[in-house]
């Protein structure tokens, strides 16, 4: 799985790609913590155009960016979901913990 | 064109390694599309037995080595089903395990892999032998279409 980080005017953009599953997640995890720790963004968009399948794994990863976002007095945004992004998100009710793009 | 579904089982057997996870789901979905399912069908049989294959590799084996079998199926006509089972420690509590955000993984899981496989597939089920293995059973029903391909 790919990870790219870019500074945007109010904070930052992680995009993903590829398939986030369990194989992929441990290592894209230590990957946001790090560029998350190094560039301390107010805000995060985290962009998940380019994820083509996500299952549980990407809700722990969701989950963690949000907690690494909020000791760090951030806020995250997890937008451009795929309708099984989207469905996976939604199936285990996300949506009421983080800030989903519709 | 549906044809009469008496092709039998197919077995697949995975060491347990997580790098077998996306060839999991690239079977169940290439065997899926004998009942012509709909993207959307497709997408939720690799989700749920991504979670299942998931599972027994961090939880049946979590010293690393390990055999996951994959058997499928069509049942009725119009079911795929899937079985997959591991030779591993098993679990102790099932019910408790299947709850929302159980976990014994870490904050490196969610423990949603259960709510997952129920949310997307038609039937779950759960045996597990501690010491011996665990199985897991999703069906799904997959509707037929009508002609002209929409359904």
């Amino acid at each position: 799985m790919r990870v790219e980080y870019q500074t945007c005017a109010n904070g930052g953009r992680l995009s993903l790609a590829g398939e986030l599953d369990h194989h992929a997640a441990g290592a894209a995890m230590r990957r946001i913590q790090s560029l998350l720790g190094e560039h301390q963004p107010g805000h995060l968009e985290l962009d998940m155009q380019r994820v083509g399948f996500m299952d549980s794994s990407g809700i722990a990863l969701m989950l963690n960016a949000q907690k690494i976002q909020k000791q760090i007095g951030g806020t995250l945004r997890v937008t451009k979901l795929s309708p099984q992004v989207k469905k996976v998100v939604y199936s285990v009710g996300l949506q009421k913990m983080i800030d989903i793009e519709e | 064109m549906r044809n009469k579904a008496s092709e039998g089982r197919i077995k697949l057997e995975l060491p347990a390694s997580s790098i077998n996870e996306g060839f999991a789901r690239v079977f169940a979905a290439a065997f899926a599309a004998r009942l012509d399912p709909t993207i959307e069908e497709m997408a939720d049989i690799k989700t749920a037995v991504s979670e299942a294959v998931t599972n027994a590799i961090v939880h049946a084996y979590p010293n690393g080595a390990g055999v996951i079998y994959i058997s499928a199926r069509i049942i009725n006509g119009d079911t795929v089903e899937f079985v997959i089972r591991d030779k591993g420690e098993g679990i102790l509590n099932v019910k408790q395990a299947m709850e929302p955000m159980y976990t014994t993984g870490g904050e490196d899981r969610s423990g949603m892999g259960f709510t997952i496989m129920q949310s997307f597939m038609d039937k779950v089920s759960v045996t597990s032998h501690l010491g011996k293995g665990t199985r897991v059973r999703l069906c799904k029903r997959i509707s037929p279409r009508a002609a002209g391909g929409k359904k």
